[in-house]
């Protein structure tokens, strides 16, 4: 009962903001209180998920194979709480003040149905739930993409959503054919049936599944609507979706793993796919002067080592996966944060034209050093640990090659933040330009806090890789996702 | 059934896969259409007759029929596709309100834009003022 309120919580919001059109502060005060409630509520989940309890909600008492089940696990939960934080995080950045009334009043409710769909995406235990899920996102995503209404927004848009529902269409035929061999899409009852499904069919399936997941990760190949379109978002919703949207084909990928181990060619595509994302995406990151562009190109690359870890095909491995997940969302969020403070202190986004000699830069050099070190995986933050993790499981596995696209790409990415770091903070002021000192204030709140939670995480590091380990097992011990018995 | 299930699908998808490489925005929304429809047909062709009905257990002794849980999905994916082709249409209508021709073009980097087309209201103006 409460998954389902706790599901409904977002949607709720979102009708209500819509309905009653709030003026931009109250509709911002309505969405904070929601949000901040979804923390407390995600983080019991997270902790009686903690225990190895598996949530489970049938809707309208319907059991598992016949009816909509929503399961959550330890790696749903984390998840969640995950998005619960980021979206808090992101609320607390999008101020009326500094982007716009006009912006905070249309963004709140499609943020709010992202979220929704977000959640439904993380609990369900039905793939064609999942689908319907994601395609829920990506419609609120859509709407988001147009708020700034430029020219640019527009243009940007149209190639996105069309690889994006090329990618759906992919999904949907996937389901199809899995739908015949294997005679259900609730996943837990998918797995213990797929072993007996016909091989060829069962490698297309799959292969389909993967192909669209790997489109909406932004892998390599697939990956270049992603920078062409965030650097056109409202900054704050641009944060969130780096931060949280292309971990969503992440999410979809280890949640079908159990599945995709009959067809171990998909996990080894999948890993030369990741690492080619992990040197491509920071090479192409590296020659980019616009920062969120920039930071987008380093999305593809981070995503790289998440899907090399995972496509690894061991335990360690897929914990690795989930933790550097989780670490790379908390630290592209923050720069993506940083990004939107610089640019509206310089009102451009172009590295080479910025000038930074404005109030707050302590605060801000601070908190772009600590989220750029943690990317790069300086020792004592999170990113070390999610490194260490993703190199270690790469290294037991004997994958040369794909540990030296890592340690390639680790070094090139810590050479991309220096390049942001001499451009944004050190350069000195170049033949007097224009300093236009106009109304840039600063709002240094989401930044502090989202500093805090890099370090509170790099902290806590190990009972959350711990965590993460039990969540790779939970998703490997089949009777532990009920919902397929029946 | 089945060959000509296929045989559509092979179809639409050659036409959506032709329509989707070419230059007019409108053609490659077309095209998206006609993919889409084509995995519909796949996901509707998975309940083929003979499959198991979920909510009729193998013990009822139940006969030639078919499965309706495709049908719903379908149903779902239908209106989904739907949804995304109108937003595109939507897209589209902008941008020739906007006087742009609906030609696949690079998309603009650097925000230069922003200083040329100020916010410009666009779509979200037409509407207020008509309500």
């Amino acid at each position: 009962m409460s998954l389902a309120l706790f599901f409904l919580t977002p949607l709720a919001t979102a009708c209500l903001l819509w309905l009653w059109r709030p003026t931009a502060r109250l509709s911002r005060q309505i969405s904070l209180i929601a949000s901040a409630v979804l923390i407390v509520w995600a983080a019991t989940i997270v902790a009686r998920c903690g225990d190895g309890e598996v949530l489970v909600h049938t809707f309208g008492n319907w059991t598992a194979p016949f009816g909509v089940v929503f399961v959550v696990d330890r790696l749903g939960a984390l998840f969640i709480l995950l998005q619960t934080l980021l979206l808090f995080v992101a609320l607390v950045a999008l101020r009326p003040e500094a982007h716009g009334e006009n912006t905070v009043i249309r963004a709140h409710p499609p943020l709010m149905i992202a979220t929704f769909g977000l959640f439904g995406a993380f609990m369900t235990g039905d793939l064609f739930n999942l689908f319907v899920m994601v395609e829920l996102v990506l419609v609120s995503s859509y709407m988001l993409i147009q708020i700034p209404g430029t020219r640019r927004s527009l243009v940007s848009a149209i190639p996105m959503i069309v690889i994006n529902t090329v990618a759906s269409a992919l999904f949907i035929a996937g389901l199809g054919l899995l739908y015949g061999i294997g005679g259900s899409l609730n996943i837990a009852d998918l797995i213990t049936h797929i072993g007996e499904a016909p091989g060829g069919l069962r490698l297309a399936a799959l292969g389909m599944l993967v192909a669209a997941f790997a489109t909406k990760a932004a892998l390599v190949p697939l990956c270049f609507w992603m920078p062409a379109t965030y650097p056109t978002l409202s900054a704050p919703v641009a944060a969130l979706f780096a931060g949280i949207m292309t971990k969503l084909g992440v999410y979809a990928l280890l949640r079908i793993s159990p599945l995709l181990s009959h067809e171990p060619v998909l996990f080894t595509t999948l890993m030369w796919l990741g690492g080619f994302s992990a040197l491509l995406g920071v090479l192409a990151a590296l020659s980019q002067y616009e920062m969120r562009r920039l930071l987008s190109f380093h999305s593809v690359s981070q995503v790289g080592y998440i899907v090399l870890a995972f496509g690894l095909q061991t335990v360690f491995g897929i914990a690795a996966a989930i933790f550097f997940a989780l670490h790379h969302s908390l630290v592209k969020f923050t720069l993506y944060l940083v990004a939107d403070e610089l640019e509206r202190a310089n009102n451009t986004q172009d590295l080479r034209q910025m000038d930074f000699r404005r109030p707050g830069k302590v605060i801000l050099a601070t908190a772009f050093g600590l989220a750029a070190f943690a990317l790069a995986g300086i020792p004592p933050l999170s990113g070390f640990f999610g490194k260490l993790a993703v190199f270690r499981a790469t290294f037991e596995s004997g994958e040369w090659i794909g540990l030296a696209l890592l340690i390639l790409a680790s070094v090139f990415t810590l050479a991309s933040m220096l390049k942001i770091w001499r451009f944004a903070f050190q350069r000195t002021p170049v033949d007097g330009a224009v300093v236009s000192s106009s109304a840039s204030t600063f709002y240094p709140t989401a930044v502090i806090m989202m500093s805090v939670l890099i370090v509170l995480f790099s902290l806590s590091a190990g009972p959350v890789f711990n965590y993460a380990m039990a969540a790779a097992e939970q998703l490997y011990l089949v009777n532990g996702l009920p919902g397929g018995g029946g | 059934m089945i060959p000509v299930v296929a045989t559509s699908v092979f179809l639409l998808l050659a036409a959506g896969v032709y329509l989707l490489l070419q230059k007019s925005w409108l053609r490659v929304v077309i095209g998206l259409g006609l993919i889409s429809h084509a995995m519909h047909l796949i996901l509707l062709s998975s309940g083929r007759p003979g499959g198991l009905a979920p909510v009729l257990l193998a013990s009822a002794g139940i006969e030639g029929v078919t499965d309706p849980l495709p049908q719903a999905f379908v149903l779902t994916a239908i209106v989904i596709a739907m949804a995304m082709t109108i937003y595109l249409f939507a897209a589209m209508a902008a941008l020739a309100r906007r006087g742009k021709r609906m030609d696949v073009e690079p998309v603009p980097d650097g925000d230069e834009d922003r200083e040329t087309e100020p916010d410009q209201p666009g779509l979200e103006d037409n509407e207020g003022s008509g309500s």
